[in-house]
């Protein structure tokens, strides 16, 4: 019976987090380990909760972190770079990069730790400054801080990709 | 407030929770439509492909950490359970199960100029290079094989060779040399085969002109051989440019 109600959380759940974390990882492969993994974080929440929002809110925090991290790690090994060359059409120019999701996104995997989940689910997700307080469970004022910080770590990432 | 709907609202309608307003700007707005859509086709990605595969993974994990928690309870009784678990759960099959922590398969296809990740299903031509980063998670051989729409097999690891190749005992590896691709329309597979031993070129051989029997479809629709590896694999389209 125990098992029949875990399955059943993995198959209703289990969709949007892998669509969560194949948005974040761009890899289907690594989305499915990732699912996994972020399911096997939220499921004890998961037949708790009472609606949808709150359980979303679990599965974004828990799927944004262990996603980005997974990032960060694949960043620490020799790879082959990524072409960024379309930077330097829009040095100087951040409100223009900050509309290009797939850009943000790039400069996002790039930036420090604190500021990562915030910016991506504000600039890449979509989500405003009270959502993304409500799903990584900070104050407002955080968000907006975090949020400044990595428009000025943004800023000098393109103005060194430019030159 | 944004002009378009976040994901997270967009994942909202998507497990039933009700939102009028955000299905009027669906019906009206290309770009959140656009993401909804994209949204739904890994959500049905999931649905039909990875579930199936993945949930008896899942279960099996929830519970060795159950079996864990009742070692620290009482050592005598959780140890008869841990055993029974044991016993009676199935062993995650290779090579069609992808495990936690197995090997993996990166693929960095240069056009032109530029060199990019390839991801499963993108497209390339005749001309393109591909080179490979492998992890190998332990397993001492390694060979890549690809099978393409007409039904040929290359073996791209070792290039040209009569069977797996031994790797570096190092968390990732990048393989020597790239390949220029040619100009075979079509699907083309390729398949990472890890191994404790050696396999040789003439069983990898007949296990992809097994898949290729199939078609197009089928080299698109199978993600692993019939073979004793632990597998990856990764579909790319050959196009005309």
């Amino acid at each position: 019976m125990r098992e029949d109600r875990l399955t059943g959380l993995y198959r209703a759940y289990g969709p949007v987090i892998y669509s969560r974390c194949a948005r974040l990882l761009g890899d289907g492969a690594a989305a499915e380990d990732a699912t996994q993994e972020t399911f096997m974080r939220v499921q004890r929440h998961l037949g708790n909760v009472p609606d949808a929002g709150q359980a979303l809110a679990w599965i974004y925090r828990v799927a944004t972190n262990y996603c980005l991290n997974e990032l960060r790690d694949r960043r620490r090994r020799p790879e082959v770079r990524d072409d960024l060359g379309d930077l330097a059409d829009r040095a100087g120019d951040l409100e223009a990069v900050l509309v290009d999701r797939d850009l943000v996104a790039r400069i996002v995997r790039r930036s420090p730790e604190k500021v990562r989940a915030v910016a991506w689910l504000h600039h890449v997700d979509g989500l405003d400054q009270g959502e993304v307080a409500r799903v990584l469970r900070l104050s407002r004022r955080t968000v907006v801080n975090r949020l400044a910080e990595f428009k000025k770590n943004a800023l000098k990432f393109i103005g060194r990709s430019a030159a | 407030m944004s002009e378009h709907l976040s994901s997270l609202r967009i994942d909202a309608l998507a497990l039933g929770r009700p939102d009028p307003e955000a299905v009027r700007h669906l019906e009206a707005c290309a770009r959140c439509r656009a993401d909804a859509d994209e949204a739904q086709r890994r959500r049905d990605h999931f649905d039909r492909s990875v579930v199936r595969r993945s949930a008896p993974l899942v279960s099996a994990r929830a519970q060795r950490q159950r079996a864990t928690r009742l070692l620290w309870l009482a050592p005598a009784v959780a140890a008869a359970v841990a055993l029974a678990l044991a016993i009676v759960l199935p062993r995650p099959r290779e090579p069609d199960l992808r495990v936690k922590g197995g090997p993996g398969l990166h693929v960095f296809a240069r056009r032109g100029e530029v060199v990019a990740r390839l991801h499963d299903g993108e497209a390339l031509a005749a001309g393109d290079g591909l080179r490979f980063v492998v992890e190998p998670a332990g397993l001492g051989y390694l060979l890549i094989a690809s099978v393409d729409g007409a039904g040929h097999t290359t073996i791209y690891y070792p290039y040209g060779g009569r069977g797996s190749g031994r790797l570096a005992a190092e968390p990732r590896v990048e393989l020597p040399g790239s390949i220029v691709l040619d100009d075979a329309p079509g699907p083309e597979r390729v398949f990472a085969l890890f191994s404790e031993r050696p396999l040789s070129a003439g069983e990898v051989e007949a296990a992809t002109r097994a898949i290729a029997a199939g078609g197009a479809d089928a080299i698109r629709r199978r993600r692993a051989l019939d073979l004793p590896a632990a597998q990856t694999s990764l579909l790319f389209e050959k196009v005309e440019r």
